[in-house]
C-alpha cells in the first residue's frame, strides 16, 4: 500500500467521457457511412432501357431506309436485319452502356456479366415481346 | 469515492494534471494515504465534452436526413422534367422520344419551358447532346437524369413526273409527306392510284399529301400535257442524349 499512497488516480469521469465520445461518434459515423444506396443507378438504367425499347419499337432507323422493328415479323427477316439492328442499338446508346435485346427470334448484343446492375424494359411488338437490358461497362 | 488498491499506473500523470487544474487532492482521513478521486470539475468537463459531441452528432444526423430528403425531391423533379421534355405530347416533339429539330431551336430561342416541367425556383438545365437547350439559374452539381431520344429533321427530295404518259414516280422510302405542284393541263394526279389532285376544275396550287412512311408510294399524272413537280419530305433522325440537371 505504501507505494500507492502518494499517487493520484485516473479520473474515471474523463475515461467515461472519452468512451462516451467514441460511442457517440461511432453512432454518428453510421449516418454518413451506412446509408443504403438509393437505387438511382438502377433507375437511370431503367430509363435508358425504356427509351431504347420505345425508340426501337416505334422508330425507323436513322438512315430512313429499312423497316421498323415492328415490321420484323418472321425470323428470316430478323436474321437479315440482325447486324443492322445491332448497329442501330450501338449508335442509339451512349458509349458507356452495353445492351442485350431479346427478340422473339433470338438475342442481339452480349450477355450481361454476372453481378452487374442492369436496367430492363419490355415492349410489345406485333411478333411478340421485346426485352431490352442495359448496363454500365 | 474511488479507491485504488493496486495497479494504478496512471496515478502520477493524474496528480500532475489535477495540480495543473489547480485542484488539490484530498486525502482520505482514515487510511491516511494520498488518493486521487473523481472530482466535480472533471465530471463537469466530461459532461460538457459529451454534450457538445452529442449536439454535434444530432446536428450531423439532421443534416444527413435533410440532404437525403432533398436528394429524393430533387431527383423526382429532375425525372419529371425529363419525362415532360421527351413526352410525345410536348410542343417540340413529334412522337414520344422524338424531338423536332426546328421546334427545338424555337424553344431554345424563346426560352419556353415545356408544360409539365418544373416551375419553382430550382436551377435547371436541359441539354441535348451537350448543347444547352434551356437553362434557368446555374445548377451546380445537383441531380442529373439522362434520357435517350432522337432528333428529327426533314430532308427534301425533289422529283417530277410527266403528265399523260405511263411514267411512274417512285418516292423514296420513308417519305412522310408529299407536296404536289402540277403545271400544265392536268386531269388528275394520283398517289398509289388515289386521286389527290383533281385538275378538271381548273388549275390548282400546291397540294400536300401525308403518307405513311412504311409505304413506298408511286405518283402518276394523267391529262394532256405538262409536268408535275413532286417534293417528298422524309424524316432524318439522329440519336441524342437528353440531360436534365436540377439543383434545388
Amino acid at each position: 500500500m505504501a507505494e500507492v499512497t502518494d499517487r493520484g488516480q485516473l479520473s474515471l469521469s474523463l475515461v467515461e467521457a472519452a468512451v462516451g465520445v467514441v460511442f457517440v461518434l461511432t453512432v454518428a459515423a453510421t449516418f454518413g457511412l451506412a446509408l443504403p444506396e438509393a437505387g438511382t443507378t438502377t433507375a437511370q438504367l431503367d430509363a435508358y432501357a425504356v427509351d431504347t425499347a420505345t425508340i426501337l419499337a416505334h422508330e425507323r432507323p436513322s438512315n430512313g431506309d429499312g423497316s421498323r422493328l415492328a415490321d420484323i415479323e418472321d425470323s428470316r427477316e430478323f436474321e437479315r436485319n440482325r447486324d443492322a439492328l445491332d448497329d442501330r442499338l450501338d449508335r442509339l446508346l451512349p458509349d458507356n452502356l452495353l445492351y442485350r435485346v431479346e427478340t422473339p427470334w433470338g438475342p442481339v448484343g452480349v450477355d450481361p456479366p454476372s453481378g452487374v446492375e442492369t436496367g430492363g424494359a419490355t415492349v410489345m411488338i406485333p411478333a411478340g415481346e421485346l426485352t431490352v437490358e442495359v448496363w454500365y461497362i | 469515492m474511488k479507491r485504488c488498491d493496486s495497479g494504478c499506473h496512471g496515478g502520477v500523470r493524474v496528480v500532475a494534471r489535477e495540480r495543473w487544474l489547480g485542484w488539490k487532492r484530498r486525502t482520505a482521513p482514515k487510511s491516511g494515504s494520498a488518493r486521487g478521486q473523481a472530482n466535480l470539475p472533471v465530471v463537469a468537463v466530461a459532461l460538457i465534452v459529451l454534450m457538445a459531441v452529442t449536439g454535434m452528432t444530432v446536428a450531423m444526423a439532421e443534416g444527413a436526413v435533410l440532404s437525403a430528403e432533398r436528394d429524393a425531391d430533387e431527383r423526382a423533379l429532375a425525372v419529371a422534367t425529363a419525362n415532360a421534355f421527351v413526352d410525345g405530347d410536348a410542343d417540340h416533339t413529334r412522337r414520344a422520344n422524338v424531338l423536332d429539330a426546328e421546334a427545338l431551336a424555337e424553344v431554345q430561342a424563346d426560352g419556353e419551358w415545356p408544360a409539365g416541367a418544373v416551375d419553382d425556383d430550382a436551377a435547371v438545365r436541359i441539354s441535348a447532346s451537350e448543347r444547352v437547350v434551356l437553362e434557368r439559374g446555374d445548377p451546380d452539381g445537383g441531380t442529373t437524369v439522362r434520357r435517350l431520344a432522337k432528333l428529327a429533321s426533314d430532308e427534301e427530295w425533289i422529283g417530277s413526273v410527266a403528265v399523260g404518259s405511263d411514267e411512274e414516280l417512285d418516292v423514296p422510302a420513308g417519305t412522310t409527306a408529299l407536296e404536289i405542284e402540277p403545271d400544265g393541263s392536268i386531269e388528275a394526279v394520283r398517289v398509289d392510284g388515289r386521286v389527290v389532285v383533281d385538275g378538271t376544275h381548273g388549275p390548282e396550287g400546291t397540294t400536300e399529301v401525308a403518307l405513311r412512311p412504311e409505304r413506298n408510294a408511286t405518283v402518276t399524272a394523267s391529262g394532256d400535257h405538262g409536268r408535275v413537280a413532286v417534293t417528298a419530305r422524309r424524316e432524318r433522325t439522329e440519336p441524342v442524349v437528353v440531360e436534365v440537371t436540377l439543383d434545388g
